[in-house]
């Protein structure tokens, strides 16, 4: 005859407190914070921090009227070619044509400071090709033999193609952990990067090769939570003011984890069909949904393994 | 080259105040997500929605992260946030997932052990011990789950009685009821020292 373990009520916080600790000890804080993040960047929140407090305002304005005549005189030799950088970037930014889609060769490179290479979507040694739209993005990522094709809609729903037959799709706010990694590193459009880099960032002009400007961004510590884009390098062709080289490095706890070269290959415009599930299926094919959550997961884990 | 920086005086302090700040968020964040995901899990019976679960709520409390003060009522907030957000779930939909199909995600402590493997006999016990906890808590009411849990995680009635929007009262039953109902399943559940005549 089993001895039952005699338990009573008073040892029952302990033992949930076990379990729960337990239970969060396997929690990966790190990558669900690069999801908040990714997150609250892609639905515009990223920038409302807080306000800065009365008391810092004044000594803010304390210090202005301090340095205010010596800072004219350092003002106006120092900011010289920060200000060429803003021009540079401006036209750049002038010359992305909202009408046209964007075909770039992406390259992600290790860094040895870390040990990351990548998420199941996508990782350093893939050929990945990714046209972009405004937020819409569509990604082919060839694997060894193996090709795998995603993206995001004008509804900002995430996509991937499991076969011709078989489509995942997730709603904004049930896009599930892993696909947020690549979402974060994927996140590119042209458009807002150069806008946050105008808004956000120092700017250097930097030595370039003949026919190019090159301009290197750095973040200014500003957003409430230090993530995201750490340093942008653009290659920027002089006459047209295309951007043809972008070397972004991804950051998070401020430190670079991962370094991403997308090189543009082609302008042109696209269907808008190509970056809906629907234009990358069957016509009769099957889309796993918000209904079909359990099988849309299953099919995700599948698909993300392979 | 030289190298030039644009920064005017506001800015130096306001970075200054804000990278302060950052550090400090990113503190507070990182210390509330394994407890918030732990415990929203045990409230979803699932991790991957515990996890959507957490992160609507961090995201919604970030958003207003100017009208709190986080680091220091942060966590209270959040965790009131997760207990409203899975009751709405729970009791929007109605549908349940079993545990063993749910292997998305990093849920170590749920894997059936390998028979082969050798591990410390404490450590077994505890993995057991803590499997036999969580399926207990999945057989409670939601409130007096996440009334207990909130007294394990250290609160007083009276704070979980703000968060879950009732009396101290009340909580004090719901807790009573809930060690009681634990007391009653792990008994009958937790044959551990068999063998013993």
């Amino acid at each position: 005859m089993n001895e039952k373990l005699p338990i009573s009520p008073d040892q029952i916080d302990e033992l949930v407190r076990s379990a729960l600790r337990a239970d969060a000890q396997t929690v990966d804080a790190a990558s669900m914070e690069v999801a908040i993040n990714e997150r609250r960047a892609r639905s515009g929140q990223i920038h409302k921090g807080r306000q800065t407090p009365g008391i810092f305002k004044w000594v803010a304005a304390a210090a202005i009227f301090l340095t205010v005549t010596s800072g004219v005189i350092t003002y106006v030799v120092l900011t010289a070619p920060s200000a060429n950088a803003h021009a540079i970037v401006t036209s750049a930014h002038s010359a992305l044509r909202e009408d046209l889609d964007r075909c770039y060769q992406v390259e992600l490179v290790k860094l040895p400071s870390t040990r990351s290479r990548g998420g199941a979507f996508v990782q350093i040694g893939d050929k990945v090709t990714l046209w972009t739209r405004g937020d819409r993005f569509r990604v082919q990522v060839v694997r060894s033999d193996q090709e795998l094709l995603w993206g995001q809609d004008e509804s900002k729903r995430i996509w991937g193609v499991i076969d011709t037959n078989r489509g995942l799709l997730f709603e904004q706010d049930e896009i599930p952990l892993r696909l947020h990694e690549a979402l974060f590193l994927f996140n590119l459009d042209a458009r807002r990067l150069t806008e946050e880099v105008l808004r956000d960032y120092d700017l250097v002009v930097e030595s370039s090769s003949p026919g190019r400007k090159t301009v290197r961004a750095t973040r200014k510590r500003r957003s409430p939570i230090v993530m995201g884009i750490g340093s942008v390098r653009m290659e920027i062709d002089e006459k047209t003011n295309a951007i043809l080289r972008l070397e972004v490095s991804r950051t998070m706890r401020k430190a670079e984890v991962m370094k991403i070269n997308f090189t543009l290959i082609d302008e042109k415009r696209l269907d808008d069909r190509d970056y809906q599930l629907a234009g990358n299926l069957d016509s009769d094919a099957e889309v796993f949904g918000r209904d079909q959550n359990r099988q849309r997961r299953r099919l995700l884990k599948q698909l993300s393994d392979d | 080259m030289r190298v030039s920086r644009r920064r005017s005086a506001t800015a130096v302090v306001e970075e200054f105040y804000c990278a302060a700040e950052v550090r400090h968020l990113e503190a507070w964040i990182t210390g509330a997500l394994p407890d918030a995901v732990a415990y929203a899990a045990s409230l979803m019976g699932d991790r991957g929605m515990g996890e959507d679960v957490v992160q609507d709520c961090m995201c919604r409390l970030l958003d207003h992260a100017d009208r709190y003060d986080l680091p220091r009522d942060g966590r209270k907030l959040l965790f009131r946030s997760i207990t409203n957000d899975c009751i709405n779930r729970k009791t929007r939909r109605r549908e349940t997932v079993s545990l063993s199909e749910m292997q998305f995600g990093n849920d170590a402590q749920r894997e059936v052990p390998d028979p082969k493997s050798v591990r410390p006999v404490d450590r077994l016990i505890a993995q057991e011990l803590n499997e036999c906890v969580t399926a207990g808590l999945q057989t409670l009411p939601i409130n007096q789950r996440s009334a207990l849990e909130l007294s394990s995680l250290g609160y007083k009635p009276r704070e979980i009685a703000e968060i879950l929007s009732m009396r101290p009262a009340q909580i004090r039953v719901l807790l009573c009821r809930a060690r009681d109902a634990m007391a009653t399943y792990l008994n009958t559940h937790l044959a551990i020292g068999g063998g013993r005549k």
